[in-house]
């Protein structure tokens, strides 16, 4: 298979229209099944027993009295999970996080599990399991837990990355480095230089489905997994690993998703779940609690940033530099250090430099949400470059515009750039009439860009085309906001067909080859591109076909909008065939028609948007509310422009609560104060106004359609954009996030 | 625990099921009756994932008990299609995209139910205000309140 | 016909690509450049990524764990996670970076 993924510039049909979703009548008439809406005969009920401390050493678990209570079928604790992660230290990471081994390392962390006949008796259990704990000194703020006195999460950790080796263990677990040129020489020629430190605290990403599952291993070894997920053959692997199984043997199906963003990457309750059942013999039926998703799965990091930026008083950017610190949880992660790529990278800069730290604290192990640790560092770095276009006087769209990384600029992180979009976004948000339209008393506007890498990776699908000439579609990659429409419009229109004649579903492990997650935008680009090249199969088959019927050469045929055409003079008496008489025929010329695609979906474009909003702030509370708010992205190519839309709309809602409201407030003792929807403030209808987005195409030179990830980017530039609403509206510098009321109000009365 | 016997309405149809005194009428919906539409987001009355109508009240049906139905009519997601021709909120959702994972769906379409037959015609603060207690985080709202306006006027002509 | 695991790792993309081998130029982000013996630049003669990283892992035997774990390669700005058989064009701009998550 020869497949050519590069940009052709074609022209559409199908693609860039916007049908109702396959998967619609389902969703509105409530028939579509999520996590929990699964059932097994005979299942049993699984709950799950949590630590009440931050940090505390197990001494010993008793289950003998939970498992004489009638009804419960197993208990287990880590003995039941042992630890077959042969040296590999992110899965033992996993282990211990879906089930504490010798140490509860954060208020919630899984400490024993029961499966019972019902939830009642289960939740008797769960109060019957002694665990004797031995309390230790805990530290949940990232930056107390880089102090020297602060206390160890695990001592065997020495910092990576340092020039000298560490003597001491640390909860830093490493310091990393990127940029170029040299940031000393760029201050010296700077005239003006901003220099702040921010902070932002640590949120949920805040799914209305919580995590769900229904396992069932039977005693030959087979297994089955029902399970909300963004990547069910990711989950097959991890679950296979970690509890001995052969990934062949375990099924895993993807139910409906009500959420993810990155927190359904990672597996929590899924390994429990089949290792309850293993042990009591029946399905298991594990649904998380709102609490429970709160306190162990998710959330982000919480981080601490030092930003300084020297320009020149014509506009220029000299230097730029910045230190990140990230909270990852108890186990060792990569945060800070994608903050440290991703900080500046929609600048031109010559003289740069990231430093970030990973830093190990007593909360939930840190969880990818959308865009991961991109919108911290783009708080940061978008405050800073409000700042400095204020004290040189120039606009900051025109400060940013003078800065903006273009084609053939060398990346912060690295490597240069292709065809980008940060000018046209800029350019974009400069002319709406959004950045004219007045402000009123106590208002302010904002503005910020944001940059995401979007990942592509490895992508399987089939395309079957049945006897009536209709196309079944089977992807891997789990439809997290409409991507199967998405596809069944791409499908259709490599075929030439109408979209309602395609119908997508998505696979489970048993039914296609392996497929990577559903994360860093990858979805639709990925399976877009695993759909055009098995279409492509399909059509190759189909000219051949025809070729049969015709008794001609196959390369006397071509396809055209559905049709194999006998193309020359001398076929001037052959009749176009249409897929569904090539179908029809399939039976008598060959047998059934179908096209697979097995590829790695390489060549992600990278994404940029620029947002505005305006704020109005209450002087006398420090409430705010959002007055109104755009968007504006490059989608590469919008397959369905209502849900790339969607995309932008909801990344931005859910930075607005990121900016404004949600923070995980833990008490003293290191336990979280507000695990509940009531307590984590998540925005509400009323809370918003209409989110205005523009769409632009750049197209991506390594897709056939040009198609870009759109999901994530959305939720990088908010942050930003409404601290520096904000910032103008009350003339003061915000550099906490949540700007919630008592922090805006603290601001002002500082500056009095 | 003994069971309480109950009988009710759910959709027009006569139900009589056997539920705990403590058991909530949302897990009877879904674990007795097979009535998965309504879902649970929290438990705790804050997400608006399990909204019902109860006797022309929109509630939480995470916040009452299934005793609590006898003798009342319940409606859920599952009535709210007429055969196969949808309610025109629900093709308007549909239209509009106003759903990505479609898990507040159901809730958002039972309370969009409610505040239309209260208020035919609400502004567009009017929407977002009856709407403040089912959670999205998805859509940040903006296509579901189209949604809705659209509705609200397709219903008015009808 | 093969089982889709089988094709996906075969080397069916190498007939075509057979030529001769260049030496280019490959730049290690900051973290990485420790462990090649604190360069930030090296030379290699490779002729694709699987070529790159086994030699990679050859002459720096520091770098073999971190290639195992998975390194991307960008080659002049378009970042390839998993694409071995990715030649590498003469003169091209090549930059290893850290896989990262997504959300
Ligand atoms: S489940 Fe009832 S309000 Fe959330
Ligand atoms: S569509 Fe996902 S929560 Fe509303």
């Amino acid at each position: 298979m020869n497949f050519d993924p590069r940009y052709s510039g074609r022209s559409f049909t199908s693609v860039g229209t916007r049908p109702i979703r396959p998967d619609g009548v389902d969703k509105v008439t409530g028939r579509a099944r999520y996590g929990a809406d699964f059932n097994m005969a005979g299942q049993l009920v699984g709950r799950v027993l949590r630590s009440p401390h931050a940090h505390a050493k197990i001494r010993k678990i008793d289950t003998s009295k939970a498992e004489k209570l009638a009804g419960v079928k197993a208990v287990i604790t880590a003995a039941d999970l042992p630890d077959l992660t042969d040296g590999d230290a992110a899965m033992y990471d996993i282990l211990d996080n879906c089930m504490a081994r010798t140490k509860a390392l954060y208020d919630g962390h899984a400490v024993a599990a029961v499966a019972a006949v019902d939830a009642r008796t289960a939740r008797q259990a769960l109060k019957l399991i002694e665990v004797d704990y031995e309390v230790l000194p805990h530290v949940v703020d990232v930056d107390e837990a880089m102090k020297h006195t602060a206390p160890l999460l695990n001592d065997a950790i020495f910092t990576e990355g340092l020039e000298e080796k560490p003597v001491k263990p640390s909860n830093v677990t490493k310091r990393t480095q990127y940029g170029h040129g040299d940031i000393h020489e760029g201050f010296g020629q700077a005239d003006f230089v901003v220099e702040r430190s921010f902070k932002t605290e640590q949120t949920h990403q805040g799914y209305i489905e919580p995590h769900a599952c229904v396992a069932s291993v039977s005693s030959d070894g087979t297994a089955d997994l029902w399970v909300c997920t963004q990547g069910h053959f990711v989950y097959r692997q991890h679950c296979a690993q970690l509890l001995g199984m052969e990934a062949s043997k375990l099924r895993v199906t993807s139910s409906e998703i009500g959420g993810g963003f990155g927190g359904k990457t990672h597996v929590w309750a899924e390994p429990v779940a089949l290792a309850l059942s293993r042990k009591a013999g029946r399905p298991v039926k594990l649904v998380m609690t709102r609490d429970e998703v709160f306190r162990a799965s998710g959330p982000t990091s919480a981080t601490s940033i030092d930003v300084r930026i020297g320009a020149r008083k014509d506009g220029t950017i000299t230097a730029a530099e910045a230190t990140l610190r990230y909270s990852c949880g108890p186990y060792a992660g990569m945060w800070a250090e994608i903050g440290a790529m991703t900080a500046f990278a929609c600048y031109k800069l010559d003289n740069v430099r990231t430093v970030g730290y990973e830093v190990l604290v007593n909360r939930p192990k840190t969880a990818a949400y959308r865009a991961p640790s991109a919108p911290m560092a783009a708080f940061a770095v978008e405050s800073a470059v409000d700042e400095l276009a204020k004290e040189i006087g120039m606009d900051p769209v025109e400060f940013r515009i003078r800065n903006a990384a273009q084609e053939g600029t060398r990346s912060s992180y690295g490597p240069v750039y292709g065809p980008i979009g940060i000018g046209p976004t800029l350019e974009a948000a400069k002319n709406h009439p959004h950045m004219k339209a007045p402000l009123g008393k106590n208002q302010g506007r904002g503005m910020a860009c944001g940059f995401w890498f979007n990942f592509g990776g490895q992508t399987c699908t089939d395309l079957n085309i049945g006897m009536d000439g209709s196309v079944s579609l089977a992807v891997g990659t789990v439809d997290v906001g409409g991507s199967r429409a998405s596809l069944s419009l791409v499908a259709a229109e490599e075929l030439g067909i109408d979209y309602g004649q395609v119908k997508a579903v998505v696979a489970d492990t048993s039914s296609l080859g392996y497929n990577d997650m559903t994360d860093g935008s990858r979805g639709t680009f990925s399976s877009s591109m695993a759909t055009i090249s098995a279409a492509r199969n399909a059509i190759k088959t189909l000219r051949d076909r025809a070729a049969q019927t015709w008794d001609i050469p196959i390369d006397d045929v071509v396809w055209e909008k559905g049709h194999a055409i006998a193309k020359g003079e001398k076929y001037g008496n052959l009749a176009a065939l249409s897929l569904k008489e090539i179908a029809a025929a399939s039976g008598k010329t060959g047998g059934p028609i179908a096209g697979h695609s097995e590829l790695v979906a390489d060549g992600a474009g990278v994404s940029f948007a620029t947002h505005i909003c305006d704020i109005e702030v209450d002087p006398e509370t420090g409430s705010t509310r959002v007055l109104r708010y755009t968007v504006v992205q490059d989608a590469g190519k919008a397959v369905h422009p209502t849900y790339v839309e969607g995309q932008y709309q909801g990344g931005a809602a859910q930075g607005i609560g990121w900016a404004l409201n949600e923070e995980y407030i833990y008490g003293k003792d290191g336990r979280l104060q507000n695990p509940g929807f009531l307590d984590y403030r998540i925005p509400v209808c009323s809370d918003l106004p209409m989110i205005d987005t523009q769409i632009l195409e750049i197209p991506n030179p390594n897709h056939p359609y040009g198609v870009r990830g759109v999901g994530e980017t959305s939720i990088v530039p908010p942050l930003a954009a409404i601290a520096n609403a904000v910032s103008n509206a009350v003339g003061v510098r915000m550099t906490h996030i949540p700007m919630s009321p008592p922090r805006i109000l603290a601001a002002i009365e500082a500056e009095r | 625990m003994a069971g309480v016997a109950v009988s009710t309405t759910i959709n027009g149809d006569t139900v009589e099921y056997l539920c705990q005194p403590d058991e909530t009428l949302l897990d009877v919906l879904r674990d007795r009756l097979g009535l998965t539409g309504a879902k649970e987001g929290c438990g705790t009355g804050d997400c608006g994932a399990c909204s019902i109508i109860l006797d022309d009240r929109l509630v939480c049906s995470c916040l009452v008990l299934g005793a609590e139905a006898e003798g009342r009519h319940v409606e859920t997601i599952e009535g709210m299609a007429h055969g196969d021709s949808l309610h025109p909120l629900q093709q308007k959702f549909l239209e509009h995209a106003a759903l990505q994972c479609g898990i507040c769906t159901p809730g958002f379409l039972i309370a969009a139910k409610d505040l239309l037959a209260k208020n035919p015609d609400p502004t567009e603060e009017e929407i977002r205000f009856g709407l403040a207690g089912n959670l999205c985080r998805c859509t940040g709202y903006d296509k579901i309140v189209r949604a809705v306006q659209d509705a609200a006027s397709v219903m008015k002509g009808a | 016909m093969m089982p889709k695991s089988a094709q996906r790792f075969s080397d069916k993309h190498h007939g075509p690509n057979e030529g001769l081998a260049l030496m280019v130029e490959v730049t290690l982000w900051g973290s990485l450049g420790a462990l090649a013996g604190g360069k930030s630049k090296v030379e290699i003669e490779a002729k694709d990524i699987r070529e790159l990283f086994r030699k990679l892992a050859e002459q720096y035997p520091g770098l073999e764990p971190l290639i195992e774990k998975g390194i991307a390669v960008a080659i002049d700005g378009t970042i390839y996670r998993d694409t071995w058989s990715k030649e590498l064009p003469q003169g091209a701009e090549i930059f290893l970076l850290p896989r990262l998550a997504g959300g």
